[in-house]
């Protein structure tokens, strides 16, 4: 009973985007960034897709992407994004955006965070961090992704 | 095919023209482009108005104050190849056979800074941060210069030749030339791109009045012929200047600025070789790079070489945006293409002023925006 009510209390977590994750998301270092893969030409696409854009091939399966990657190129976003950006504001902290490329044959845009933007280079190490970005209009914590240098 | 003209041409200055609305600068476009082909908006039997930021029945509102005559005004938006579209669908409407005059006009009237997030990005790429437009052609050239070696003092000499270009041009925006200094002083708005290498968004408006070539002449002692427009959306992972979320790390497809160019050339019977002038989309500088390479004029990754040669300056062998280019221009969206084709017609029929690059017979028109969105127009006196 008392764990129950614990539960209760706890905010639920929803993704940012609906099929990017594998679940549940209460173990957030356990978490994947997930994809689709065509049976026919083998292309891999982010989240769920339905049709390959590739071939036009109907015939889609899961996976799990890789957690680990490299940067395949990048820039610096020194002044906040237009919009309703939900990273730090006040004040904003500056970030690299990039392109990594992962094992499966993929490259995902991405935050990258932790790292000096003086030892940024194409081509170094990365991992996906799963972390809760911001509270939502009905209380919940939504779900995103960066990737930082990786650690080994 | 039935060859179709060109026989006139109105253009509204890019700028910022503070209360006047986008109906009065798309009509004194239109009216300008009306009187150079002695024609009256009675005349004309179908009108396609490009824009990207003008509210729903855009064609109608800045049309129908210019006569009610009951005729067709089609909206179209292609991002920032809007106006390839609306010249195309002119063209086919000639070709066709559906009418003798029809008018292509681009018009926009955008807010300031970056361009809403929500028009390009899902709000879960805005959440996270990753809605900023230009970062998208900073990656594209970050990895450009890690594999082929363009330098940021390239780039920024492109940025220089386009202001510089535009001191001559009164339908530019900005008409000030900067040093080479001054432009890698500039703020950098997304690493390796400065805020002086990269164009605004805008105002302003532009008009062509078509019509089949074998009438040309009733209309404009100097009609211009147009060789070939074509417009295509990027192939499967063979861009990503435009915001994508991901992209293929497997397959490699030809970019929509080779596909669509070399579509028009096959077309035209024209060949990069035979360009007297290109004006083509310069986002940012390094996008007139690469645009280089993208419609011909050198091979992938020698266009640092082409910019240093000097090739594409106006006196060069190939002059790029004569006109001051979008960089100097800036680029109301919606008009863009129809300011660079009103910038070609003007060279072609000798009319360009300081600008005039001498005895030019061929131009090329490159637009090039969100998703892959890619217009080539070729034009011929």
């Amino acid at each position: 009973m008392k764990s129950k009510e614990k539960a209760q209390k706890q905010p639920k977590r929803v993704p940012i985007r609906e099929d990017l994750f594998t679940m549940p998301l209460d173990r957030l270092d356990q978490v994947r960034m997930k994809g689709s893969r065509c049976r026919d030409c083998g292309e891999v696409f982010m989240g769920k897709a339905t049709t390959c854009a590739n071939c036009c091939g109907t015939g889609m399966e899961e996976l799990t992407l890789s957690n680990k990657g490299t940067l395949w190129t990048y820039t610096i976003i020194r002044y906040q994004p237009p919009g309703d950006y939900k990273g730090p504001v006040d004040p904003f902290v500056p970030f690299v955006e990039g392109l990594v490329e992962l094992p499966d044959g993929i490259r995902v845009v991405a935050p990258v965070k932790d790292c000096d933007f003086e030892k940024i280079r194409i081509g170094m190490p990365l991992e996906l961090v799963v972390h809760e970005l911001f509270q939502d209009g009905d209380g919940n914590q939504v779900v995103a992704f960066y990737f930082r240098p990786a650690s080994a | 095919m039935k060859k179709v003209a060109i026989v006139g041409v109105g253009l509204h200055p890019f700028g910022r023209f503070g209360n006047k609305t986008y109906q009065q600068i798309g009509q004194e476009a239109v009216k300008m482009a009306l009187e150079d082909a002695n024609v009256t908006w009675r005349d004309i039997k179908i009108a396609y108005l490009s824009s990207q930021y003008l509210p729903s029945t855009a064609a109608a509102r800045v049309l129908k104050p210019l006569g009610e005559t009951g005729i067709s005004l089609v909206d179209v938006e292609a991002a920032c190849a809007s106006g390839g579209v609306a010249v195309r669908q002119a063209i086919q409407a000639i070709q066709s056979e559906f009418c003798d005059l029809a008018i292509a006009v681009g018009v926009e009237k955008m807010p300031r800074g970056f361009m809403d997030p929500m028009a390009n990005f899902e709000q879960w790429q805005v959440h996270m941060g990753l809605s900023t437009n230009p970062s998208y052609w900073a990656m594209t050239a970050r990895r450009h210069m890690h594999d082929y070696g363009i330098t940021q003092l390239q780039m920024a000499k492109v940025a220089y030749k386009n202001h510089k270009n535009s001191v001559d041009n009164p339908y530019s925006m900005y008409q000030k030339e900067f040093t080479i200094e001054e432009i890698l002083a500039s703020p950098v708005v997304c690493d390796p791109i400065h805020l002086l290498e990269i164009c605004a968004p805008d105002e302003g408006a532009g008009a062509i009045v078509l019509c089949p070539w074998e009438k040309a002449h009733r209309y404009n002692s100097k009609p211009i012929a147009v060789e070939a427009c074509v417009h295509t959306v990027a192939m499967y992972s063979s861009d990503f200047r435009v915001p994508i979320e991901s992209m293929s790390a497997r397959v490699v497809n030809p970019g929509p600025t080779e596909v669509t160019s070399e579509k028009a050339y096959e077309a035209a019977g024209i060949g990069p070789e035979d360009l007297d002038l290109v004006e083509l989309q310069d986002t940012d500088s390094f996008c007139e790079l690469v645009t280089y390479e993208g419609l011909g004029l050198c091979k992938v990754g020698e266009s640092g070489r082409l910019i240093d040669e000097g090739v594409t300056e106006r006196g060069g062998k190939v002059p790029v945006n004569v006109s001051g280019g979008l960089i100097s221009k800036g680029e109301p969206v919606g008009a863009s293409h129809l300011g660079q084709i009103a910038e070609i017609v003007w060279q072609l029929r000798g009319q360009a002023g300081k600008r005039q690059i001498p005895d030019a017979k061929v131009g090329l028109a490159h637009v090039l925006g969100a998703r892959g969105n890619c217009g080539v127009t070729l034009l011929k006196r």
